[in-house]
């Protein structure tokens, strides 16, 4: 099955509803996405929307679902130990042996989802890009918060998986080192991995991100590449600002419009730019809900 | 992977804990008079596998849920039985370990043969002072630790917090007072019924079978035998069981 860029996909949900025990209406209510092969997938929505419900059902931690759910070829509520190898997930609250050294929690995890000798070097790299390199040898109980929540991003690595979830993954990073993670998934993704990034950063969502799919109340009500979102969501207008004026234009019918053309030839432009949504416009627009405040960290970069 | 579990164990405190455990009932074992050691010998070496195994699997299986780390354990290729399994493994070493060192220190230089209690005599069954004595004292509760870290596991699994552990989970351990109760008082085939049938009552079939006759202890050694495996077996089963509804349950938020 291929999805229409012709790229075999690596996550397809079809119609996924869920419903939590004793609960009276469903979590999810018949979302539909799909992932192609080396792609960043972007899963925004306020608290309680349902995203980590979906991504706990893409990890087959939530066997009854109902619809179709295929995680690398396999159904989400039976993946094999082959299938699991082949997934990496950095959890948002780090999961690490508090007593171990960061080396020898890597070591730990690399066996434990018995990844390569090859696959560890490659760990050790990250390590070295994300700046934990002259920490290894301490035990993770005496990290601070943004060395766990890096240490947790090399363990999810360890063993070289082809799909990564990350969720939140520069949270309690200081602008730097959010950079370095952003600058990390963009490597991954070129490498061929596949992500599936759960965050509140629309800054960071929208700069490595193919595609986003909002979920609100259990459905996704947008899903599309950030700047179609963009685009939908804000206003179809150029904004052209001249010397001491300002002028706005369709964008329909831009190349031959008349006014435009001529303000173009008889002014001096300062700056032309399309009026397109902001992500947190799209996002409330689509949500209703203003985004978290940890936003600011990230876009001081 | 094992070798991971053991420093992990170190780490979280469960070796100095094994090691005063081991002082504490080896200096008991020297200063009690020599008459009453064969008597308890077998009391001392089966609690320490049951009890300190059962606590401490479930203590830390409640330590590592504050880290986090069930949640990677559970997605990874082994899985949960992976889990138990390196857990049972691990307190194998440990319970082993500290069965033979207690029986040789405890033992080692009193001119003394170590004798059953009441229950069959007191016939001379373990010469601890021969290193083979020794090892199948630490084999024996090695054996008689795996099912009790399963079980310690399932009961960690089933309570929410530490308290609950600790307050609630007592109650798991009635069946080893009764298998205590039992190998003391209780005489001939009906002990033999309840031991085959208790959880852990193998650890005394297989202590006393060196003292029986042949036929007995033919029967004894296998009752003993397949009684320790089958609960290891059936525990870990409900431990894995257990572990996957609560972590599966504690990551859908319930």
């Amino acid at each position: 099955m291929t999805d229409q860029t012709g790229s075999v996909p690596v996550v397809t949900v079809k119609n996924l509803s869920f419903r939590y025990p004793g609960q009276a209406g469903d979590c999810l209510s018949g979302i539909g996405f799909s992932i192609p092969a080396g792609s960043v997938f972007g899963l925004l929505g306020p608290s309680g929307a349902g995203k980590t419900t979906t991504q706990k059902i893409l990890m087959g931690l939530l066997p009854k679902y109902r619809g179709d759910v295929a995680v690398l070829g396999s159904p989400a509520r039976a993946m094999g130990s082959d299938v699991r190898r082949r997934v990496g997930v950095a959890f948002e609250n780090p999961a690490l042996y508090l007593k171990f050294s960061g080396i020898e929690n890597l070591r730990f995890f690399s066996a434990l989802m018995h990844g390569s000798d090859s696959a560890y070097r490659q760990a050790l790299e990250y390590v070295r890009l994300l700046d934990l390199d002259r920490d290894m040898d301490k035990r993770v109980e005496h990290y601070s918060r943004g060395m766990r929540v890096r240490m947790n991003l090399c363990r999810a690595l360890v063993h070289d998986p082809d799909l990564i979830y990350l969720d939140e993954p520069t949270a309690g990073l200081d602008p730097i080192l959010a950079k370095r993670v952003k600058d990390l998934i963009v490597n991954l993704k070129r490498a061929g991995k596949t992500i599936v990034l759960t965050t509140h950063i629309m800054s960071l969502a929208e700069e490595v991100c193919d595609e986003l799919g909002i979920i609100v109340g259990g459905m996704v009500p947008a899903l599309d590449t950030p700047a179609a979102l963009q685009m939908k969501y804000g206003e179809p207008f150029v904004e052209v600002e001249g010397s001491g004026s300002t002028h706005r234009f369709p964008l329909p019918g831009l190349g031959s419009n008349a006014g435009f053309l001529d303000l173009l030839r008889r002014t001096e432009v300062r700056r032309i730019r399309t009026l397109e949504a902001s992500m947190e416009q799209v996002f409330l627009a689509v949500s209703g809900t203003p985004m978290r405040d940890d936003q600011d960290a990230y876009d001081s970069v | 992977m094992i070798r991971f579990e053991l420093i992990h164990l170190r780490r979280q405190g469960v070796l100095v804990i094994y090691v005063l455990v081991v002082v504490f009932y080896a200096g008991m074992l020297r200063v009690i008079p020599p008459d009453w050691r064969g008597f308890a010998l077998p009391f001392l070496l089966f609690s320490e596998p049951a009890v300190i195994g059962y606590i401490f699997a479930g203590g830390v299986f409640v330590l590592e849920r504050e880290q986090n780390i069930h949640a990677p354990i559970l997605l990874s290729p082994g899985g949960l039985k992976r889990y138990v399994q390196t857990k049972m493994a691990a307190f194998f070493v440990y319970a082993a370990l500290s069965g033979a060192v207690i029986t040789l220190t405890g033992t080692i230089g009193t001119g003394s043969a170590i004798e059953t209690g009441g229950a069959i005599e007191t016939t001379e069954i373990l010469r601890v002072s021969s290193m083979p004595g020794v090892l199948a004292a630490g084999l024996l509760c090695g054996l008689t630790s795996l099912g009790y870290t399963a079980l310690g596991l399932f009961v960690a699994a089933t309570f929410r917090d530490i308290n609950s552990f600790l307050m609630k989970g007592v109650l798991f351990l009635l069946p080893m007072l009764a298998v205590l109760a039992i190998y003391y008082t209780v005489h001939d085939w009906p002990a033999d019924l309840a031991l085959t049938l208790l959880p852990g009552g193998g650890f005394f079939l297989l202590y006393r079978t060196p003292a029986l006759p042949a036929g007995g202890a033919g029967f004894s050694a296998g009752a003993g035998v397949v009684n320790l495996i089958v609960y290891a077996v059936l525990f870990r089963r409900i431990a894995e069981r257990r572990l996957a509804r609560r972590l599966i349950g504690d990551s859908a938020g319930e």
